[in-house]
């Protein structure tokens, strides 16, 4: 049985709290901070609340610095980051979603299979082209829509989104084959 | 790359070149007054100093809860074999045995490639390229303490034929390891699929491969997994193959490691259950969160898993196990490292009779809530007698809940409570074998 490894760089203009973190720092993030936005967009469905997500992200590597011993930054740190804050954002959806259908019931309340108001999502994801994709990868469990999303748009490779969702490779390699599976059948394509 | 893969990258896509660079809004401070916090991302964009430490948001201590609470969920279930009566860590049987002279471990994150290294001084002796391309899916170590085998997946990991190759290499008498040969019998050609496990028959002629493999389903709407055992002969390449027979009504089987047992008659493994269209991550399984290591007898020829026996029933999550064929002990489960989706606060090994009675707990390590130390997966084997456990551990040196660095993992051998740690890649692995 095989287990997620990780390694403290991964790619291009991985920065270390060394010598000068905050210009480490500053580099990493003019390099990534529009792929990780990218990437919280596609896990929230929202620009904005994406945004917010990786300054957060990036608050908590400012943070942590000096803290986190011999990894120093890395990219993966700044995914583990995003991916866990866009799940703080689905928790929070769906809490308002439970309060709101126990305030007003729940005729009438429009909600995605996650508690998220469609009416917030990027533009995208309502056209009619992309919308049967859109719609399948959504009804997904969070678990497997995050690790198709880390591979099919980050293309990391099984250790890499291991490392970044803190599972097993063995996990990664599961999800991936059930979720594509469960997107094969909504899409009739199997 | 399947239609439904070219869909989904295209949609990705689409969403994510919508979001331009010249879309996005200045960053904001998250909190006021503090003047020197305003506009610091646009300053830590230009590496300028100065900034100060920020408060730890609200969600990393949420998660923290979470986490004690699915601890303490398996230090119940820990307690509950005390009061049957097991002692806690004597020495193994047959401990006097020596200790196996090398092991192997998976080097490298992005593409990662077995190592053996010597045990008495954690040198690297030799590599295993991948003649093929591709990358390590899976190893085991051969009972002659010299003989390694590697199962490499295919070069393009997204495609959807899947070829493995089993390689064997061997260390030399001089000290060297030999180029990596393919196994006879060991080409497989699957779709998607993905190779999870592999073992070696205690006299060293047979492999055990598990797969979790998509597959039409007749009556099914579509493709379902279905998790396979594969057993190679490696003197006639001949294989035999059982696969499913024990999904539940909503629920399908995930096999989680493979061991012989210690007759070499049958091959024992771990099943866990998972919701159908739900997750199985780490261990809890949304509605069914017990395992069961369960005797499949070879001599059914293949066929249905359903062939099997239950031999060991648990509660909890057990995240891999090992066989020991020393005695009548039978079984080693290595247990209670994983209960949710992130870290426990415990890992437990333990050793089991044939009968599924607890013999002994050999090794317990607790991670406190407020250790940096966190727990997050873990691996085990044994060499031939069964007295030396070789156990990966798997951890991330944190300093809030999920703010880590996995650079705390390391391996190690276990005798009389202690655990021995091992040279190991950067400390960042904890796949190993011997």
């Amino acid at each position: 049985m095989r287990f997620a490894k990780s390694e403290p760089a991964s790619g291009a203009a991985v920065g270390k709290a060394t010598d000068s973190p905050e210009g480490d720092l500053g580099a990493l993030f003019r390099v990534h901070h529009l792929e990780l936005v990218r990437l919280a967009t596609i896990l929230t469905g929202d620009q904005g609340t994406a945004e917010d997500v990786v300054q957060d992200a990036f608050e908590r590597v400012h943070a942590g610095r000096g803290r986190i011993a011999d990894g120093g930054v890395t990219v993966a740190y700044l995914r583990t980051a995003v991916v866990n804050g866009c799940r703080g954002v689905h928790r929070k959806r769906s809490a308002a979603h439970r309060h709101e259908r126990a305030a007003f019931g729940a005729a009438g309340y429009r909600s995605g299979g996650d508690g998220s108001d469609h009416s917030a999502e990027h533009a995208v994801l309502l056209t009619e082209r992309y919308r049967e994709v859109a719609a399948a990868l959504a009804a997904l469990p969070q678990r497997r829509r995050e690790v198709l999303v880390l591979r099919y748009y980050l293309q990391l490779s099984e250790a890499e989104i291991a490392a970044t969702l803190h599972i097993s490779t063995g996990t990664v390699k599961s999800s991936a084959a059930r979720g594509l599976a469960a997107l094969a059948r909504a899409l009739g394509e199997e | 790359m399947t239609r439904t893969e070219e869909r989904l990258t295209e949609y990705l896509n689409a969403v994510a070149d919508s979001v331009r660079a010249d879309s996005t809004r200045p960053l904001a401070p998250p909190a006021a007054p503090a003047p020197e916090r305003v506009h610091r991302l646009h300053r830590l964009a230009a590496g300028q100093r100065g900034w100060r430490g920020w408060v730890v948001p609200l969600a990393a201590a949420a998660l923290v809860v979470a986490v004690a609470v699915s601890g303490a969920e398996l230090a119940a279930n820990v307690g509950d074999h005390h009061a049957a009566g097991a002692s806690v860590h004597p020495a193994a049987p047959g401990a006097a045995a020596p200790l196996p002279r090398y092991y192997m471990e998976a080097e490298g994150l992005s593409a990662p490639s077995p190592v053996v290294r010597s045990v008495a001084t954690g040198a690297v002796i030799g590599r295993v390229p991948n003649p093929g391309g591709g990358h390590e899916a899976a190893m085991a170590a051969a009972p002659d303490d010299r003989t390694f085998y590697v199962v490499y997946g295919p070069r393009n990991p997204s495609a959807r034929e899947n070829k493995y190759t089993i390689y064997s290499v061997t260390v030399l008498n001089s000290g060297k390891v030999t180029a990596p040969v393919p196994v006879k019998g060991g080409a497989v050609t699957y779709t998607n699929s993905a190779a999870t496990a592999l073992a070696v028959s205690p006299d060293g002629g047979r492999l055990a491969m598990t797969l979790a493999i998509s597959t039409p389903s007749p009556g099914f709407p579509g493709q379902r997994v279905a998790d396979e055992i594969l057993v190679i002969d490696l003197r006639t390449g001949a294989r035999q193959v059982w696969q499913g027979g024990l999904d539940q009504a909503g629920y399908e089987l995930t096999v989680g490691s493979v061991a012989w047992a210690g007759d070499g008659q049958s091959v024992e493994f771990l099943a866990t259950w998972c919701a159908d269209g739900t997750e199985c991550v780490g261990g809890i399984a949304p509605s069914r969160p017990s395992s069961q290591v369960r005797s499949l007898p070879l001599s059914t020829g293949g066929g249905s898993l359903d062939a099997s026996a239950v031999l060991l029933r648990e509660p909890y999550f057990v995240a891999s196990m090992a066989a020991a064929p020393a005695g009548d002990i039978d079984l080693l489960t290595l247990s209670g490292q994983e209960s949710g989706n992130y870290f426990a606060r415990s890992l437990t090994v333990s050793q089991f009779s044939a009968d599924g009675r607890l013999e002994r707990v050999l090794y317990r390590r607790t991670y406190p809530e407020s250790s940096i130390l966190r727990m997050a997966a873990s691996s085990l084997s044994t060499d031939p007698s069964g007295s030396h456990l070789l156990l990966g551990q798997m951890l991330y040196r944190c300093k809030t809940g999920f703010e880590c660095g996995s650079d705390a993992s390391t391996i190690g051998w276990i005798a009389e409570g202690t655990f021995h740690p091992l040279a190991s890649y950067a400390n960042l692995t904890s796949e190993t074998a011997w």
